[in-house]
């Protein structure tokens, strides 16, 4: 998961691969809480979530924070307070 | 203190279990939800549009032109 | 502990200008069988559940559903935000405009405000589990109900997307509910009203 790989996405293809890459987390988590014991479902866990941090750490560079509370560093200015927020986004 | 227990083992636990297909085994007076088997997934751009990562959980929505 | 994430969990990109279409929008912002009640309800819940499994599942479906609150609230701001006093109040929505403006506000339908009698904690699993089951049923109804009264595509499609959700939620909880009469089964635990009258001894 490096440059060569998220290099040449547009904000917005970033932005929707990390939606789709959460929903799967999501979705895999909520199965998991159920079926702790099972390994496909776990390495399937694993693997979407080391791509969605490595995406949205690549996208937190360019583009400001993506989470707060110590998830995220920041350029100056700081960048948590840039709009649009998603509710005017749309995204 | 056993007082308190002795005639009261957990109801629920007493209930009769009766056999369905597939060998499972259900209680009476219990609700029963099949567990979801772990297949395949959807491509994970199709999953979010669709509102889940699991085919065997994705009901196609009943009115046709949403589809 | 909660951190905030700045995106949606689903995009949401409302055209319409359909005020009417808002006012009822908002019966998933704060009404009975809405988001905000299905967040707190699971989350309320999660603290007596009996297992590690079941306490995650409360927690984390309960996360969700404030994903959902936020994607609800955001179609009914889209819609409201630049609608005039006049276009409100012709849409049925003059008392939006007098007490909350343009703000999106958590109330049912027929404004009445979000209350925590639309949940329910009894505090015994089996019953709290049957209760979250109905409340996933109840929403997957209410989007029936708003999907039926609507024909833009941009709004449909995000409540069809959080009407699979539902779907999904309700499999989780059945299976938890399974999953909890196994552990008591397993616990041979005892009636838990005897259990009750006797600590109070």
């Amino acid at each position: 998961m490096d440059n060569m790989y998220f290099g040449n996405m547009s904000r917005s293809d970033m932005m929707k691969r990390i939606k789709e890459l959460e929903f799967a987390v999501i979705e895999l988590n909520i199965y998991l809480d159920n079926h702790p014991m099972n390994q496909q479902a776990l390495m399937d866990f694993n693997k979407f979530t080391k791509e969605l941090m490595a995406l949205k750490e690549k996208y937190e560079e360019k583009y400001g924070m993506l989470t707060n509370f110590g998830y995220s560093q920041s350029q100056y200015p700081w960048t948590w307070v840039n709009e649009p927020w998603p509710w005017e986004s749309g995204e | 203190m056993d007082q308190f227990y002795f005639p009261c083992m957990n109801r629920m636990y007493m209930q009769k279990q009766i056999s369905i297909p597939n060998g499972i085994k259900i209680t009476i007076s219990r609700a029963f939800v099949p567990d979801q088997p772990y297949t395949n997934m959807f491509p994970l751009d199709e999953a979010l549009l669709k509102g889940t990562l699991f085919p065997n959980l994705y009901v196609p929505y009943p009115i046709k032109s949403m589809e | 502990m909660w951190i905030y994430e700045k995106k949606l969990e689903y995009p949401v990109h409302i055209k319409s200008k359909d005020l009417k279409m808002a006012k009822l929008l908002v019966a998933q912002y704060g009404g009975p069988d809405g988001e905000l009640g299905a967040a707190v309800r699971y989350l309320n819940q999660r603290y007596t559940m009996p297992t590690g499994k079941t306490k995650a599942l409360l927690n984390d479906i309960g996360t969700e559903e404030l994903a959902h609150v936020e994607i609800i609230a955001t179609m009914v701001y889209q819609i409201l935000h630049n609608a005039t006093p006049e276009e409100l109040k012709q849409a049925g929505l003059g008392g939006q405009y007098v007490q909350h403006d343009n703000a999106p506000f958590p109330t049912d339908v027929n404004g009445v405000p979000w209350t925590a009698a639309y949940i329910a904690t009894l505090g015994d699993p089996v019953t709290d589990i049957h209760e979250d089951m109905a409340a996933e049923q109840k929403a997957r109804a209410t989007y029936e109900h708003l999907i039926a009264l609507t024909d833009e595509e941009d709004i449909k499609k995000v409540l069809k997307f959080l009407w699979q959700r539902e779907v999904v939620h309700y499999q989780r909880f059945g299976e938890a509910l399974v999953d909890i009469y196994e552990y008591l089964d397993s616990k041979n635990v005892f009636d838990m009203s005897i259990k009750k009258e006797k600590s109070a001894e």
